[in-house]
């Protein structure tokens, strides 16, 4: 097969799924292409990259000192910029970046571990069928009505993994989520938590098993919640189900205050 | 602590800076002294040398500020590009203290680790280079670069945004990206 075409791996890159089986295939095995697209990665990661998430040692007040003394500046430049009062403030409000306003979300070499995890699962739950969406809805209480579906019909979901949410820390509430491909391909996120007492609102996400990654999938309201699973999202990389109390703070960010959480397991 | 890219910088404390007022120069210090300091402290492990380079990147472009021009490059970009070269000379003049030291038997280094993943450092003094290449791409393209890392769009839904052919956003996409690429890798060797 010939290479990748530099068009295709710049969306790659930005996180398009714009690869056929057969030229992702290509891309886990021919190092050129791989390169090509780490480089063009690094590139994006760094045009999106959050500086606010990135934390910065602070120079001590001596080098301002120095700067000062060696350069002759007026004395009434004599205070360290980084001390003086309404700085950190100022810095803080003004310093809004354009980042996305979602993470992007990326998946690519399928050939990867990740892909074939998926594919195993996703095998397994067409051969289970019907009847494991049936003993899924019936495990979370709920009949198939009760989900609110695209189509006046309950749409003939397959669950290809799902995970039991534990409790974090100072909460109880114990729940599971479900991940189901529907007749069409997509998937989505099927979460049941009991409606505890939390201050802020409820969020979803999935997390990499490091915790160093994370999406948002939206906000949990009432129960269950069902969450559209973006295309090019490999949840083998993000295979920890996290549901967390948000302030109403406007930081888009994780708070840092899971309620519960849980590691999805591909469904046989 | 949150460093300045380009994207909340005002265009006046260049021309300040340009203009020689010390309160721009202090305020290029405050907004990026500490990545300045970071990247310093990150490739050379080291308290002391990072002092050394940060007030040697602010010396030297205060006193090199007549070669500084405003409409050339923003403020952020250009100390980047110093901090770099100073980052890079300090790098080497270590380098050759260290083949002395070496043969005496000595090593030098208080291994110092900063809080975030040097990596990210980088991209963040990166992120302020290419939001200047970014301005420089000029319209349509800088405009399909900018929906595409900020709003996420794909190109698709750009190519419906802009009005523009599919196969334009995409061959705009592409160039830019590689152009970014470019500025990158040319840069962060020259330094």
């Amino acid at each position: 097969m010939k290479h990748l075409d530099d068009e295709q791996l710049s969306l790659v890159a930005l996180g398009e799924p714009a690869l056929t089986p057969a030229e992702a295939d290509h891309l886990a095995f021919c190092s050129e292409c791989a390169g090509t697209l780490t480089a063009l990665e690094r590139t994006v990661h760094a045009a999106t990259i959050d500086p606010a998430e990135v934390e910065l040692a602070t120079p001590g007040p001596h080098n301002w000192a120095a700067i000062h003394q060696a350069l002759g500046l007026s004395p009434d430049q004599a205070k360290d910029p980084l001390t003086r009062p309404g700085s950190r403030s100022s810095s803080t409000t003004t310093a809004t970046p354009p980042t996305p306003l979602r993470r992007r979300v990326r998946e690519r070499r399928p050939g990867s571990t990740a892909g074939r995890l998926v594919a195993m699962a996703a095998a397994a739950g067409i051969m289970l069928g019907a009847a494991a969406v049936w003993a899924a809805y019936n495990f979370l209480g709920q009949g198939p009505e009760a989900f609110p579906s695209p189509t006046p019909t309950a749409p003939q979901a397959v669950i290809i993994a799902q995970a039991p949410l534990q409790p974090l820390e100072s909460y109880t509430a114990n729940g599971k989520a479900l991940v189901e491909r529907l007749p069409d391909g997509s998937r989505q996120l099927v979460v049941q938590l009991a409606d505890g007492q939390v201050s802020g609102f409820r969020e979803v996400w999935v997390i990499s098993p490091d915790l160093s990654k994370l999406v948002s999938l939206g906000v949990l309201d009432g129960e269950p919640g069902v969450f559209a699973i973006p295309e090019g999202l490999d949840l083998a990389e993000y295979p920890i189900v996290d549901v967390s109390n948000e302030p109403f703070d406007g930081n888009p960010g994780h708070s840092s205050d899971s309620i519960a959480r849980g590691e999805l397991a591909a469904e046989n | 602590m949150t460093p300045a890219g380009p994207h909340d910088w005002d265009a006046d404390l260049d021309h300040a800076f340009a203009g020689g007022q010390e309160a721009a120069l202090a305020e290029a210090y405050r907004r990026l002294g500490p990545l300045v300091y970071t990247l310093a402290l990150r490739s050379l492990g080291e308290r002391a040398a990072a002092d050394d380079v940060t007030q040697d990147v602010f010396i030297r472009a205060w006193k090199s500020r007549a070669s500084y021009r405003p409409e050339a490059a923003r403020l952020p970009a250009w100390l980047v590009g110093i901090a770099r070269n100073a980052i890079a000379d300090a790098l080497s003049a270590r380098m050759r203290r260290q083949e002395l030291e070496h043969a005496a038997g000595q090593v030098a280094g208080d291994g110092v680790a900063a809080a975030s993943p040097a990596a990210d450092v980088e991209a963040v003094a990166d992120r302020i280079t290419l939001e200047e290449e970014l301005e420089r791409l000029g319209d349509p393209q800088k405009a399909i670069m900018k929906l595409a890392f900020y709003e996420d769009l794909t190109h698709d839904q750009i190519s419906s945004r802009l009005q523009l052919p599919l196969g334009t956003v995409k061959s705009h996409i592409r160039r830019s990206l590689s152009r970014m690429r470019t500025r990158l890798e040319v840069g962060n060797e020259a330094s």
